[in-house]
Order: structure tokens, then sequence, then C-alpha cells
């Protein structure tokens, strides 16, 4: 049954992500906040190899000491080095932020799918909670979570967790509602496919971008509630180093040892815009509607 | 009587991309008079927008006009300020879309905005233009027209809309009017109703048409002389009558022939083998040969000019005895 | 003729819907509103109507896209509507669908193999990954696509190549019945008459029923063995494709076919039909087309007509179906 057949495709289409990735490329603030995130992915990951001294030991005639050759950024009131505290705060950090928006991607992506694939009651109260979770004010909620919980670094990951979800949640449902009227979505269900197959198989790549972005977006705002927390004293458990938790501390000095809060100060900021940046530039690089 | 009111010559528009310099349109002439319809027809890629882009001067980055003149009622329109231009669209030269949505405002009424249009081009009190503005709707055979003028568009059908459409368009009474694709998101019934429209204002305002379709039954019904573009070429010109009775660029014999029509035979239809080719991937010679079926050597490897006398022009070899008339 | 491979009897699909923002008061819109037919193996029945008039509604629901109000459907004899689970499918194997738009009918992060062999993963019909690659690129080859292409993705390629992946998609698990739903109204007419071409030829081949809907009257007649009319969810002409075309007995059939653009005759179009289809939620009482109809008379406003056979095989609901009145009263 040999036929004729069409000539060959004449577009050259690498794949949706690799011409993502091109595009992303061309974008040079999006280029330069991706190589500071990697830079501070590396930090963390590898803090006790580059921190030059341990962030915890307390050597009380370097108490308050000024920033120095040997000293970059200082020393605290406990004599404990800044930079070392601040290279390990990254990885707090980090780890909440990466941590809780795994979480609440998790729960955000199967709320979402519910609501939004299937409709009718599952969609009433979710929405509900959606619209519950969006109107509390975040910080008290976290705040009363951290009460209830404790604090320490993986309660800090729950309750930040579980306050990002309903972000995830509204934007998954919305796409869903638009991918779910898609020819191919109705042609997989009339072939007679599974509601978890097309939940699997068309809508989960089909949602991976908009996952992509409200990652990238939500670590920075977790990484300030974080800090916000931990300057409450309701983040990590003392004496483990957090960039906000050693602003709190920094507290008394804001005036004499200007220092003192301004590295970790400084940490945060260049982080969330790195963050913020990076995932402005993704997803004006997988947003298909700013293609072409 | 043949008063010339939009004369092109050799208008040439090029994109400039990643791929090179594309030819989009390629040297497009035509003259068009007051009355008169002017079809061209193509298939989806062909240059048919494009060019009234060009003659509008609206080219979208990355492309250029790169040659050619246009002249709108004897005013060379290439080189034209964007301040003049501005003036010239709307009130000498207007346009409609196919899909109507995308020229109305869907939280204004229809009468409001058409009432605008007025007075963006004519210096009249609000009364006044509003008062001209229901005329308008009431001339494009819109039923209950006060009710309409406080409609917003979404109350509308698209037939309506379209109508609107047409009532803005046709509101500063321009010298010609251009039609891209009017009625190809319409219902056959509506679309007999929008074309006995447009036909039945253009004879009551002597307003000149040029009117772009992919279908060649509308094409049939609407125009008085025919422009076939293929690859942004204009590979058969000639008058609507002469074009369906005697048909000469096997491209525009083969789409004739594919259509499935309303009393032929229940056998195959007729194809056209291949694709069409990619503008950075053009033949090197007669931009169709790959897909003609006469295609000879000569065909492949140069191109041929536009031949033809007597009004009917024709971009094939064998029609070269035709004679030669203009450049190309 | 044998037993019809699908019959669907008094196919109703109606909406509910409030009359108002804050009223409690409800009505239903009828958008496919007691629609019958037979398809037999290797036959094409046409449906066509205007847009809103329920095509599309009436085979989402033939296929349980939607699930119909009321009806009875019956795929080779058994009841389609009644079948749950694993039954249902199985039967769904012989029921497929291809879609107007290429572009939304293929999902753009799977590849063509992974869209292709789909239904037969969902079938469980080839357990064996090689044998089902091995009926990817021979279905592939049947439509006309070269097999070096199979790890590609849809957008590589062109509407037409598109279209030709939704048919490999539909035929690869060799159905009785494929629904082809506007499946050329996004193409160009080069390309149409390709794609008309081959599934016609896949018709002959494999024996395949279509339902095949379009606003297009040209590609219905030239595809279709018989016509359905639709107007507002109702059928209102039934017949051969040839004698429906040549001879059509409702006003609205008419009217359609006298507003087709022809090539071959020349003139100015005369609209046949003034305004525009009602409002489904708020239709004509009587025959849902005497608002819109030339030869419309008093009993057209107050009676609906039924849907009857005037001459063999050629049904037509208009109370004067192969006499009407002189143009207007």
């Amino acid at each position: 049954m040999k036929r004729k057949r069409e000539p060959s495709p004449v577009l050259t289409y690498r794949g949706y992500y690799r011409e993502s990735w091109e595009l992303l490329k061309r974008d040079p603030l999006a280029m330069v906040s991706l190589v500071i995130v990697i830079f501070l992915v590396i930090i963390a990951v590898f803090a006790p190899l580059i921190a030059p001294y341990d962030p915890d030991k307390q050597v009380l005639s370097q108490k308050l000491m000024d920033p120095c050759l040997e000293h970059w950024f200082g020393c605290d009131k406990h004599g404990r080095d800044i930079l070392s505290r601040c290279i390990y705060g990254c990885r707090v950090s980090l780890s909440v932020g990466l941590v809780s928006q795994i979480i609440a991607t998790v729960i955000g992506y199967f709320m979402g799918v519910c609501a939004g694939y299937f409709g009718g009651k599952a969609d009433a109260v979710i929405s509900f909670l959606i619209q519950v979770f969006s109107s509390l004010p975040d910080l008290l909620l976290a705040m009363a979570l951290m009460f209830a919980l404790g604090s320490g670094l993986v309660n800090l990951y729950i309750s930040l967790g579980v306050l990002a979800w309903a972000r995830t949640a509204r934007l998954i449902r919305g796409t869903v509602l638009q991918l779910k009227e898609k020819e191919y979505v109705k042609s997989c269900k009339v072939d007679g496919g599974s509601d978890l197959r097309v939940i699997l198989r068309h809508l989960l790549p089909n949602c991976i971008p908009t996952l992509i972005i409200t990652v990238t977006m939500g670590i920075p705002s977790a990484i300030l509630s974080e800090a916000s927390l931990s300057f409450l004293g309701l983040g990590v458990r003392s004496p483990m180093a957090s960039w906000g938790s050693m602003i709190a501390e920094s507290q008394e000095f804001f005036r004499s040892k200007a220092f003192y809060s301004l590295f970790p100060g400084l940490c945060i900021i260049v982080a969330v815009i790195a963050f913020n940046t990076l995932g402005d530039g993704l997803r004006d690089a997988l947003d298909p509607k700013l293609r072409k | 009587m043949a008063e010339t009111v939009l004369e092109v010559k050799d208008l040439s528009i090029t994109f400039f991309t990643k791929q090179g310099a594309l030819p989009t349109v390629d040297g497009v002439s035509f003259t068009l008079d007051r009355g008169e319809t002017l079809g061209i027809v193509g298939e989806s890629g062909c240059g048919k927008s494009m060019t009234v882009n060009g003659i509008l001067q609206m080219v979208p980055a990355p492309g250029r006009v790169t040659g050619g003149s246009v002249k709108l009622a004897g005013e060379e329109l290439v080189g034209m300020r964007e301040k003049e231009l501005c003036k010239k669209r709307g009130q000498d030269v207007a346009i409609i879309f196919q899909e109507p949505m995308t020229s109305l405002n869907p939280l204004m009424t229809c009468g409001r905005q058409i009432s605008e249009t007025i007075q963006a081009h004519k210096k009249v009190s609000r009364r006044e233009a509003d008062q001209r503005a229901l005329e308008l709707i009431e001339l494009v055979g819109i039923p209950m027209p006060e009710k309409i003028f406080h409609s917003i568009p979404g109350q509308l059908s698209g037939g309506m809309r379209q109508r609107i459409v047409i009532a803005m368009a046709l509101c500063n009474n321009p010298g010609v009017l251009i039609c891209d694709e009017p009625t190809t998101a319409l219902d056959v019934t509506v679309q007999a109703q929008i074309l006995g429209l447009i036909n039945e204002l253009k004879e009551k305002f002597g307003t000149a048409v040029i009117f772009i379709t992919h279908d060649l039954g509308v094409i049939r019904q609407m125009a008085d002389k025919v422009l076939v573009m293929y690859v942004g070429q204009a590979v058969e010109q000639v008058d609507a009558k002469e074009l369906f009775d005697n048909p000469l660029h096997p491209y525009t014999q083969g789409l004739m022939r594919c259509i499935p029509g309303m009393d032929g035979g229940d056998g195959d239809l007729h194809v056209i083998d291949g694709s069409v080719p990619m503008l950075y991937d053009l033949p090197k010679g007669c931009l169709f040969a790959p897909r003609c079926p006469y295609a000879d050597d000569r065909c492949r490897g140069e191109r041929p000019g536009f031949y033809g006398a007597g009004g009917h022009r024709v971009r094939c070899f064998r029609c070269e005895s035709m004679g030669e008339e203009g450049s190309r | 003729m044998s037993r019809p491979v699908l019959k669907v009897e008094h196919l109703k699909k109606y909406y509910p819907i409030r009359k108002g923002a804050f009223s409690k008061e409800k009505t239903v819109v009828k958008a496919c509103d007691d629609v019958s037919f037979e398809l037999y193996t290797g036959e094409t029945l046409g449906i066509v109507g205007e847009s809103g008039c329920g095509k599309t509604t009436t085979i989402q629901s033939v296929i349980r896209l939607i699930e119909p109000t009321d009806g009875t459907i019956l795929l080779n004899g058994e009841d389609f509507r009644a079948m749950r689970g694993e039954e249902l499918k199985q039967a769904r194997q012989k029921l497929k669908l291809i879609f107007q738009d290429p572009y939304s009918s293929l999902n753009p992060r799977m590849t063509v193999k992974e869209i292709i062999s789909e239904p037969l993963e969902i079938a469980g019909v080839c357990p064996d990954r090689a044998e089902r690659d091995r009926r990817v690129l021979e279905t592939m080859e049947q439509v006309g696509l070269d097999p070096s292409y199979v790890n590609r993705y849809p957008h590589e390629f062109s509407g037409g190549q598109r279209q030709r992946i939704g048919i490999a998609r539909a035929i690869v698990l060799r159905p009785d019945v494929v629904i082809c739903d506007e499946p050329v109204s996004a193409l160009d007419v080069s390309i149409q008459a390709k794609i008309i071409n081959l599934l016609r030829q896949f018709q002959r081949e494999l024996d395949l029923a279509y339902i095949f809907i379009s606003h297009d009257l040209g590609v219905v007649r030239h595809i279709a063995h018989r016509v359905l009319v639709m107007y507002l969810g109702r059928v209102v002409e039934e017949g051969e494709s040839k004698e429906l075309f040549a001879r059509p007995l409702h006003p609205y059939t008419q009217a359609l076919l006298a507003s087709v653009p022809r090539m071959d005759a020349e003139g100015k179009p005369a609209p046949a039909l003034q305004g525009d289809v009602p409002s489904p939620a708020d239709p004509p009482s009587g025959c849902l087309f005497h608002t819109r109809c030339p030869y419309a008379q008093e009993m057209c406003a107050a009676h609906a007509p039924e849907l009857r056979e005037v001459s063999a095989g050629h049904k037509c609901a208009c109370h004067f179906a192969g006499g009407l009145p002189s143009k207007g009263e």
C-alpha cells in the first residue's frame, strides 16, 4: 500500500524546551540572573567547603569585629564570622524556597487539576478554599502555623508550602480549564482514555511551563517570608544561621555597626531580585502567546 | 467615465529575517477604476493580505515596501509621511477584515464607534455625527437601527457585526474599499447577504473595491477583474469572465479543478501535486514548476515573464507567444 | 441492505439555562432535538447546516463526549448508551473522531509516534512495543506521511500534514465509523482536495462509514451518499445526496443551495434569506424556520411540521413539502 508521500516538513523545530532555551539565551537580564541563581545554588550546596569558618563557632574576642581581611563581612555579637553565616544562611533560604514551593506545587497542581478538570462540586469546594487562602494575610497565617508547629526548618517548609498552594492551584485551574476544551483532550476521551491518562499524558506536560514559572516566582516570596519569620523569631532555631535571624540579631546595632545587618540584607535582596528576574525571563520564553 | 482611483505599480514587499530577505510580494501591478471590483485570489501565504498592507503602507516589521509605487487618486503613498497617511486611511481608503471583532471596541456602543470615526476625520458636532451614524446603520440594512445604535458589538451576531464594520468603513465615503476575506467567518446565507450589500453600496457610491478571498465562487460573483497570486507573484491577471471561461495559467486551472462543484462528478478530486514552496527556499525557475504538470527543463531553469496582451496576462512560458507586455 | 453499523433514534440534548441572572425560571436550549439516522458500512452521511444548528452537538452526543439527554444509539446493534467501563472502552475503538482544527487537535508536547499510538495503548491491543511501532509506521505510510518523521512534533508539520496525522490516529485501530467534524474547513482548497481523496480512498479500502459534517455544501455533495440538513437543532430534510441537491424540498435547503457562490454561474448573488438564525434559547413557535421562510403561512407559526417521507428515502419537515405555495402571502 505504498503511496506518494508528503514532502519533508520545512520548519526546523527542536522541541519546545530547546526553543524556549534559545529565547531565554537572548534575554541578557535573565541570563545574568540565571548565573546569580546558579552561583547561589553552588554556595548553598557546597557551604561547608566554601565557608572560611565554622558559622556557629563563637570567638568572644572577635565580638562585633569590623570587616577586615580575615573576616570580609566582619563578625557578629557572639564573635561568629558573618560571611560564613551568610553562606550557611543561603542554604536555609534556598532550601526553604525550593522545598516549600515543591510542596505548594504538588498540592496546587492536584487541587487545580481536580477543580478545573472535574468541575462541579469539586470545583466549588476547591475554588472556595483558594479564595479563603488568598484572602488571609500570608504572614499572619504563617506566624500562626509556626506558633502551632514550633520553630524549625522542617516546620518552615511545611507552613510556607501549605500557604503558597492557593496561587499555584488558581493558575493551574485556569490553565486546565483552557486545556480541557482542546481537541486532543477530547479525542483522548473519545478513544476511551481514562481521566488519569488525560491528566498525566495531556494536562501535566502542558502545565509544566506554568509550573516552572510559578515555582521560580514563588521562591523569592518564600525567601522573604522565611526572613520575616526568622526576624520575628519564628523561623529557624538558633544557633542555625538564616539571613532573617541575622538581621534580627543585628537590630540593636543598626546605627553603630551597619555592616552587621547590611550583608545579610544584601544577600536577601540579591537572591530575591535574581529569582524574580529569572522568573520574568522564563515567562517570556515559555509563554506560547509571546512566541512569533 | 473610467476614472482611475488607485494605481499600483510593481509593488514589492520584502521581509528581512534570519533566513534572509524574503520576497513576500514581488512586483504586483494593477489599476482600479471608480466603481470597479478587483478580486485577489490565492491560497494562504500567497501574499494577498500583504499586498493590501503594502497599499495602505502598513507592512509589519520586519517587512518593508522595497519597490514600486502606489498612487491613490493621483497621490503617491509610498514614502508619504505617517501623519498624512493616517488621514488617508479611513478617509480615502477603508478596510474590512475577516473577523469583525478585531476592528470593533467590545465595550463601546456600535453607534458611538461609528460617530467617533466620523468625528476623527471631519469637524462635526457629536449630534451631527450620531445622526449620520444612524443613517449609516440603516443604510447597511440593519433592522431597528435605533436599537442597534445603542448595542455593544458582543450583543450582535457575526453578520450584524460585519454590517457595522461596513458602516464604519463607509462613513467617510472612501474612494477605495478593501475587503480582506470579509465573509470567510460567516455562514453561507449570511455571506450572500453581505456580498449583496457590498455590491449594492458599491453601485450606489461608485466605490472601487478590492476583494480578497480564497473562494473562487465568491470571486466569480463579486469581481470585475481578477489577480491570481502564487507565492507573492501575480500569475494571472484578467477580466473575471475571461478568467473563468479561459484560465491559462496551470495554477489557476488546477485551483478551479480541485474544488468540489455543486454538479461535478463523483470521482476523485483533481489535486495539485506537492505543496507551496517556502519563501526562503524558492525554486530557481518558475515558482510553480515543481507542481506543474507541463513543466519542462526551461521552466525549471529560468523565471517566466508576465506575458500577454489585450488585458490577459499570464506568468507562464506556454503563453509566451501572447507577447511581452511591460517589464519582468 | 444489512443491519446498520450505527443507528441513532430520537437523540436529544437539552441544556437547562436560567432566563435571567436572578430569575429562578428555567428553560432549556434544545441543541439537538429528536435526531434520528442510520449509517451503513461503506456509506457517508453528510450533516449540513449553519453555525449553531446543532451539528457538532449531535455528533458529540453520538460518541458520548457529552451525555445525550435522551434517545438510543445502537452501535453494531448494541446499546451504546448503556455501556459502562471496559465494554464502553472496547466499543469506543469502533467509533473515531477527526476534528476540524489541525492545530488544536494534536497535543503539542507529544511526538507523532505518541499521538498515533495512543489509541493502541488505550485499547491495549498491542502490548508489544515493537508491534505497536510497526503499526504506527504502517499507518503513517498509508496516510502519506514519511515514516522517518515519526519522532517529530506537530509544530513541524503544515496544516494538511497535521490533518493526515489526525486521520492516522483515527484509522490506526480499524474502526467501523469515523466521524469527521469539518475536517477540511481550515485547509486551503488544493490541500482540501487531497484530504478528501484520502478519506474516500480509506472508505473503499477499509469499508469505513463516515459521518461528515461541513458547512461547505460542495464538499458534502461530493463526499456524502446521504445528507441531513439541520436547522436550530432539528433535522429539516434528509435524503440521498444526489436527489437532495438536485431537488431540495425544504425552503431552508433551497435557500442554502441558492446562497452558495458558484464558479459556473455568472451574475450578482441574490440573498435568498433575510436575517440571522434565531437564538436557540428563544426559538420561534411552530415551524422553527417560519421567521425567515419566504413561503410562510399562518399555520406555519402555529404548528410544527413532522419529518415525513415525501418520496422514497427523501424526508422533509415542511407542511408544504412537495408542493410549496407561491412566495409571500
